[in-house]
């Protein structure tokens, strides 16, 4: 098991009202599992997400990492998890505008320490991995929706982490290119990634070995998908 | 680091008016102060030169009367005061510091000296054989004194250019006839004061365009005084030291060896030494402290510079919410945030200083033409501007700094 959460609770206070986003959580997931969490907009799939991702704390609960207790975690360490050890898709992408698609692959390990000739053999191996070996020195405007988040997921998987979180990665496509990347996504998961995805979609959530679905912030049990 | 300086000028250049704008207090701030500092530094050296006579580093030893400068020119000179012998003198070369010294009587305000109808309104020094080298007079024109102009105290003359432009105007005065009180004295040369940056003087004519109209000098030999002044007016003593540094010693030597020599017998008086360094420094502090106000303006607009550098940082961490989110979701770690915005905070405005820097030489520069002020670049200034502007960047730069590395990632990433 490379995650375990248990009984996580996240409550935001709104002045006088608490709102109760996550309620009692229990989460599992295997090392190469492909696992899709299904939900309805405002249903805490998002916040779930930060979560798992070290972005965010919990209110309540446990969370283990591989061998490490997050919680425990101080901000330096909580950065050197998200750096090492987790790989974020976002729905919009979220690449920095004024550099290149190798320069956006390789910002994780500029962060991590890694040298620069290293930093470009590994950004060049994994933008050839997504398909984009000849949209290297491509800025994000020269580059279409589904090429971005391809350049996305290749800035996600260049450190090697232990997992990739993918908070609805087409949301932002169209069915062609969200297509293709849904198909990139099988074949990382079949040479061994181990993935997390969140949408709303059902056709898409189809993809994944299993499917969860969470409503008012409560998971419900897992269930095989096929 | 290097990293984040080419980030940095790569934002600035991305928004060169937005950036432009933002510099422009240090600009002006810098640039107003560089323009201050390098008036006041020319000043300065323009009023050392002037005092200490650019370099020939001669200190005069004058008569005081209870610790003030004596003036003598109303009456004659008073009981227990008396003449300093050659042979005195010559051993005032042997004191330390000293290289050559000189005797001169002289008159700040000459009267009844005509040349034709024209009167001469300037000063009169009856000198001795070391003079000229001593004060660092050259002869430019004509010839200088001759052993026999001394022994037989003959009736002979030289002028300063100064002396030459306003009394003989237009005429050459190598030849002409001047009176002292009657007596005719025959002009023999012109000499003029050994200038670093003098100009070059090939012809009579060239003395009238270079000397100003007011007074000038004109030099007897000190054997001669006697003719047209008695014993009206003291001996002083020029000193030669032997570098500027060693003026003062130079000067206090000379005074106190005269004092112990007996010359002067009446407790009222003493001879001294013209502390130039001294008086030099008064002058240049005098400049300074008007200047040093107007600093203080200058720093006015630095302070407003700084805050306009902030401003415009927090306008761009807003603007940059999500790019540092994204940069916290995958892995950065807060004081690498915090570091890319103090450099740009800081290469903003130092190269905000390094523009003011050459504005304010240029302004300088500028000013020198129109109004005549002196320049003198100080690169310790300059160097200490732009070191200074990039600690203004550091400072105001601090808070939006903090504030980016702060951001909660999941609110920044949030934001649309
Ligand atoms: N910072 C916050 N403060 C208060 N309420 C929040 C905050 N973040 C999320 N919520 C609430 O939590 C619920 C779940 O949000 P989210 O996780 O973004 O849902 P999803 O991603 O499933 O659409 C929503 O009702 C939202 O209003
Ligand atoms: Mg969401």
């Amino acid at each position: 098991m490379i995650l375990e959460m248990r009984d996580i609770c996240k409550d935001y206070a709104m002045g006088k009202n608490v709102t109760h986003v996550l309620k009692n959580v229990d989460l599992d997931v295997e090392q190469g599992e492909y696992l899709a969490i299904m939900g309805p907009s405002g249903s805490g799939k998002t916040t779930l997400m930060n979560l798992v991702g070290c972005l965010d704390t919990p209110t309540s609960g446990s969370y283990n990492l591989g061998d490490r207790d997050i919680t425990k975690l101080t901000h330096r360490q909580l950065a050197e998890v998200r750096n090492k050890e987790i790989g974020f898709v976002f729905q919009s992408f979220n690449l920095l505008p004024k550099l290149t698609a190798l320069d956006n692959v390789a910002l994780p390990l500029l962060y991590g320490g890694v040298r620069k000739s290293e930093r470009r053999r590994r950004a060049a191996e994994a933008l050839e991995t997504v398909g984009l070996s000849d949209r290297m020195d491509y800025r994000p405007d020269q580059l279409s929706g589904g090429q971005c988040q391809r350049v996305a997921i290749a800035r996600a998987i260049v450190g090697k982490p232990k997992m990739l979180l993918a908070d609805e990665p087409t949301g932002a496509l169209d069915s062609a290119s969200g297509e293709q990347v849904m198909e990139l996504f099988a074949r990382l998961h079949d040479s061994g990634a181990t993935i997390l995805m969140i949408t709303h979609d059902r056709s898409i959530a189809d993809h994944a070995d299993h499917i969860r679905f969470i409503r008012d912030g409560v998971l419900s049990g897992g269930a095989g998908n096929e | 680091m290097f990293e984040n300086i080419s980030l940095a000028f790569q934002g600035i250049w991305s928004h060169k008016l937005r950036s432009f704008l933002t510099m422009l207090g240090i600009i002006i701030g810098i640039a107003a102060i560089i323009t201050i500092v390098s008036t006041i530094t020319g000043i300065n050296e323009q009023i050392k030169t002037n005092l200490i006579g650019s370099g020939t580093n001669v200190v005069n030893v004058t008569i005081n009367a209870d610790g003030y400068p004596a003036d003598f020119s109303y009456g004659s000179i008073p009981q227990g005061i008396g003449t300093i012998s050659e042979e005195l003198r010559a051993s005032l070369d042997e004191l330390p510091s000293v290289l050559e010294t000189s005797l001169y009587r002289k008159r700040d305000w000459a009267d009844e000296v005509y040349f034709k109808n024209n009167s001469f309104n300037g000063a009169i020094y009856g000198v001795d054989s070391h003079y000229f080298s001593v004060a660092g007079y050259d002869v430019q024109y004509g010839r200088g004194f001759t052993e026999t102009d001394f022994e037989r105290a003959r009736k002979v003359a030289m002028v300063d250019d100064t002396a030459a432009s306003g009394l003989f105007a237009g005429e050459n005065p190598v030849g002409q006839t001047i009176e002292f009180r009657g007596e005719p004295f025959t002009i023999i040369g012109i000499v003029s004061e050994r200038v670093e940056n003098s100009p070059v003087i090939n012809s009579v004519d060239d003395y009238y365009m270079y000397a100003n109209t007011s007074g000038g000098t004109i030099f007897i030999p000190i054997n001669c005084w006697d003719i047209v002044y008695r014993y009206d007016e003291p001996q002083s003593v020029a000193v030669h030291a032997e570098g500027t540094d060693e003026m003062t010693t130079a000067g206090t030597n000379v005074a106190d060896a005269l004092k112990e020599s007996g010359v002067i017998t009446n407790d009222y008086f003493s001879y001294e030494a013209d502390d130039l360094l001294q008086q030099a420094a008064e002058l240049q502090s005098l400049s300074e402290s008007a200047n040093n106000q107007l600093i203080w303006i200058a720093g006015i607009s630095l302070l407003v510079g700084g805050i306009g550098v902030m401003n415009i940082m927090l306008v761009s961490v807003t603007e940059r919410t999500r790019e540092i989110g994204l940069k916290i979701a995958i892995g950065a770690r807060q004081s690498r945030i915090m570091w890319q915005f103090l450099t740009e905070a800081a290469v903003l405005t130092s190269l905000g200083g390094v523009i003011g820097v050459g504005g304010g030489i240029g302004l300088a520069y500028m000013l020198s033409n129109v109004m005549g002020t002196p320049v003198g670049i100080s690169i310790p200034a300059c160097v200490v501007a732009v070191v200074f502007s990039m600690v203004i960047g550091i400072v105001f730069g601090l808070v939006p700094a903090v504030k980016a590395s702060k951001l909660n990632p999941i609110e920044a990433l949030r934001r649309e």
